[in-house]
């Protein structure tokens, strides 16, 4: 009977998933042709440097992108190779998107796996100990170092960082994917928030694990203080912390394009600034449903995780 | 609480502890240079890209242009006008490709047929233009045009119309790895980055002085001008207005200007009321203040314009046409037109994609209200300004636009925006006088003749004020004083040479 309830619940989790991609589907390609741009000067001026297109390059353009047919001619050739994981060849660079993509999805994923280690490298330490001593000096003065960097904007902190540590002390590089010191600065620009949020969230959950009576037990049992904290505070005061990496870690592989511009990183946030300047279609469709489907995945296995986890949810999915 | 610190302390010093300096084993050889467009249609031979082949001293084409304008030899040696509609190319002997096959005219009819099946060919190099591509002999390869076209060899100086070896037409794409015949080989490209050249030790000119170059790709302003300042970088393209004067006063550093045969304009609706008047277009012209644009929007690294050409090009008169700044004179001009400043509302459109231009509407605003114009300034993207140029459906638009990009003749802007069926025409001019001009003018053979009636057309738009031309831009360029020899073409073609050098 609970296996069926389980089923039941997983079949009902992915039918809800397929008519969101569905409707993101019918939403992601239209996107390109709600702006007043046409396509196919776009993709033209982005080609050439003569500003004057000419009107039969232009109509030639239209023909070998199959942009002269019908919108829901076009929808429904996308919709059937786009299911076949076929998303067609990006406008401006003739390139295959799934390649585009995975060239892009590398860079990004280590740019924002890197920033998320260090930021809970920081965070973790420093939310512990401010949850040792809560509303004392050491505590007040990280939520204040949390919220400034809650405060900053990444546009603003990087060029600040590159201003000190490129241009006036000439230790890293000012921009550029090539080695890694040329990935400290924007792993660190980017891990700035998630550094503020991760150590809040920290800090919250060590201040409820250590008022918990196993913690004074611990103690009761000869623990030092440090050992209690390493064996059953870390252990427990971590778990949301982990919940929170890999919903940042969704957020930043969709794209951290204001980092990506300003460092000049070929990620995914770089490639979709650059799909929606030259209003290349292929490119701003595949992108919307990619990060779509990766959030609606993602969604779904951490509510298929709870319910295996805790029964009551999916018997209190089942009545509702 | 001590393990905790460990790990706080281990990871603020993660990123300190491992910075190294750059560029340490950069020999006294090897230059950066950051190039501000980056490669955008994968180096598709009918597209901009081949710009960037052709600055990175990579891509050659038949012709060149030397430094005073003329046509050179380059790939060819020579070209001889067959007939009206032919041209024969001698091709250049002892050439070698980068990958050591040989340049021949079975290889050149090759390139150039590659780029004239493009769907969209570079305009003056399709099909439309271009009748065969013939091979006469293993050196001797003949163009053939439908009508007489004198530009030819002109044409052939284009970087789309650059040649590569055979091993370049990949059915997935253009593969610049060793297909060159230039003084540089590139060796490595790292996509969206960089692309690494290796001087080519087989060119068939002189050597490069530079061993290698490090050619970046960073399209952001401000990050271009971090290269320079860090030492990052020896040679940075396009350096914002903004912080040219700010890199002047670093003693290591050189700003470079180049005048560009790029002019803003005030396009004018030459066929709306009351602008179909010419003497409320010369109104406008005399309204305008130049030199205060120059100054204050531009910065200084802009010259106040004398007309539809810049000064230094051929087809380009003196400033002795130059329109004063004179708003009694364009009040009487109104007057005499019948027209009441009060109630004309001007409409003026700016469009963001060049930062300049928003200012610049506001300055002329405060500008024309000095002659009790109201100007109304609409401000927006160029996709959204477009479609209100292209219908006429607006009084007056600012346009930064080039009078020559794929070769060095003024023909093609002359042609498209200002005849009667121009492709560009966006203020609307159609007078048949001009048509015939500029269609004279194209049937000269002799150069200095042709550029004599280029230069009489450039009057005619002038006199008639067929839109009001405000200033000539300018490129701007930063380097570190150890560059010698950089010598950038209006053109902006030529930019790593062999002469290009680091003291």
């Amino acid at each position: 009977m609970d296996a069926i309830v389980m089923n039941v619940f997983v079949a009902k989790k992915f039918v809800i998933v397929l008519i969101t991609l569905l409707i993101v589907s019918i939403l992601a390609f239209l996107v390109p042709y709600v702006g007043s741009d046409d396509p196919a000067r776009a993709i033209l001026r982005a080609r050439t440097v003569d500003d004057a297109l000419d009107p039969a390059a232009i109509e030639a353009l239209r023909a070998e992108l199959g942009l002269n047919r019908s919108l829901i001619a076009q929808y429904l050739g996308w919709l059937w190779r786009a299911l076949h994981l076929d998303f067609g060849y990006s406008f401006a660079t003739r390139t295959a998107v799934d390649v585009m993509f995975v060239q892009a999805l590398k860079v990004t994923s280590l740019l924002a796996i890197s920033a998320l280690i260090l930021a809970m490298v920081i965070a973790v330490p420093l939310g512990t100990i401010a949850a040792m001593r809560p509303a004392r000096m050491f505590d007040n003065a990280v939520t204040v170092f949390t919220q400034t960097l809650i405060a900053i904007p990444e546009y603003w902190a990087g060029p600040l960082l590159v201003l000190f540590f490129s241009i006036h002390m000439g230790w890293l590089p000012s921009a550029g994917w090539r080695d890694f010191n040329s990935t400290i600065l924007p792993v660190v620009v980017l891990s700035l928030r998630p550094i503020a949020y991760f150590t809040q969230v920290s800090r919250s959950a060590m201040v409820e694990v250590l008022r918990a009576p196993y913690i004074g037990a611990a103690r009761g049992r000869g623990l030092t203080a440090s050992q209690t904290l390493v064996r059953h505070g870390l252990r427990n005061g971590m778990l949301p912390v982990i919940t929170m990496f890999s919903l940042w870690l969704t957020s930043l592989l969709g794209g951290s394009v204001v980092v990506e511009v300003i460092f000049g990183i070929p990620g995914m946030g770089w490639l979709l600034y650059d799909a929606v300047l030259n209003n290349d279609a292929p490119l701003i469709q595949a992108s919307i449903v990619f990060i779509v489907a990766l959030a609606a995945l993602i969604n779904t296995i951490t509510d298929i995780g709870y319910a295996l986890l805790n029964p009551s949810v999916r018997l209190t999915h089942d009545k509702a | 609480m001590s393990r905790s610190s460990l790990w706080l302390a281990c990871a603020v010093a993660w990123p300190i502890t491992l910075a190294m300096p750059q560029a340490a084993n950069a020999g006294p050889k090897d230059m950066v240079v950051v190039h501000y467009r980056l490669p955008a249609s994968a180096y598709a031979m009918e597209t901009a890209d081949t710009y960037v082949l052709m600055r990175a001293g990579c891509l050659e084409t038949l012709t060149k242009y030397a430094k005073d304008g003329r046509l050179a030899p380059s790939l060819a040696e020579s070209w001889t006008q067959i007939d009206d509609n032919s041209w024969d190319f001698k091709i250049r002997p002892n050439v070698k490709f980068q990958d050591g096959t040989s340049l021949n005219a079975e290889a050149v009819a090759a390139s150039l047929n590659h780029v004239l099946k493009a769907t969209t060919p570079p305009r003056g190099f399709t099909p439309a233009e271009i009748s065969s591509i013939t091979i006469v002999d293993s050196m001797t390869l003949r163009i053939s045009t439908p009508t007489a076209v004198q530009l030819l060899p002109y044409r052939l100086a284009g970087p789309s119309t650059g040649i590569l070896s055979q091993a370049a037409y990949r059915p997935d794409g253009i593969n610049i790895i060793g297909t060159c015949t230039g003084p540089f080989t590139i060796a490595k490209e790292n996509p969206k980055q960089s692309l690494q050249l290796v001087r080519n030790d087989n060119y068939w000119g002189n050597k490069a002085k530079l061993t290698s170059i490090d050619f970046r790709f960073i399209s952001d302003g401000g990050t271009r001008v971090a290269q320079l300042r860090s030492g990052e970088a020896h040679l940075v393209m396009g350096i914002p207005a903004a912080n040219a004067q700010t890199l002047k006063s670093n003693k290591n550093l050189r700003v470079v200007t180049t005048t560009l045969p790029r002019t803003t304009k005030l396009v004018v609706n030459n066929s709306r009321e009351p602008y179909k008047d010419v003497r409320v277009r010369q109104a406008l012209q005399y309204a305008i203040n130049r030199d205060e644009i120059a100054m204050g929007v531009f910065e200084g690294f802009a010259t106040p314009a004398i007309g539809p050409f810049g000064p230094g090009q051929p087809w380009s008169y003196g400033d002795e046409r130059a329109i004063p700044y004179d708003p009694e004179k364009a009040k009487t001009l109104l007057k005499e037109a019948g027209v009441d400043p009060a109630k004309l509302k001007l409409e003026l459109m700016a469009y963001t994609d060049r930062a300049e231009l928003p200012v610049l509407a506001t300055v002329i605003q405060a500008q024309l209200k000095k002659i009790g114009v109201n100007a109304d300034v609409k401000v927006a993207n160029w996709p959204a300004i477009e479609p209100n140029f292209r219908a006429g459906t607006f009084d007056t638009g600012l346009l930064s636009r080039s009078a020559v990009t794929d070769m060095s003749d003024p023909s093609g802007y002359l042609i498209a925006d200002y005849s009667c069926d121009g492709s560009y025409n966006l203020g609307k001019v159609c007078d048949p006088k001009i048509d015939k001009d500029i269609k004279d003018a194209m049937a000269i053979k002799d150069d200095a003749e042709r550029n004599k009636r280029y230069r009489a057309i450039a009057e005619e738009l002038q006199a008639k004020a067929v839109a009001v031309y405000l200033v000539h831009e300018q490129q701007i360029d930063g380097m570190s004083q150890r560059v010698r020899n950089f010598d950038l073409d209006q053109l902006g073609y030529y930019l790593v040479t062999e002469e290009l050098d680091l003291e």
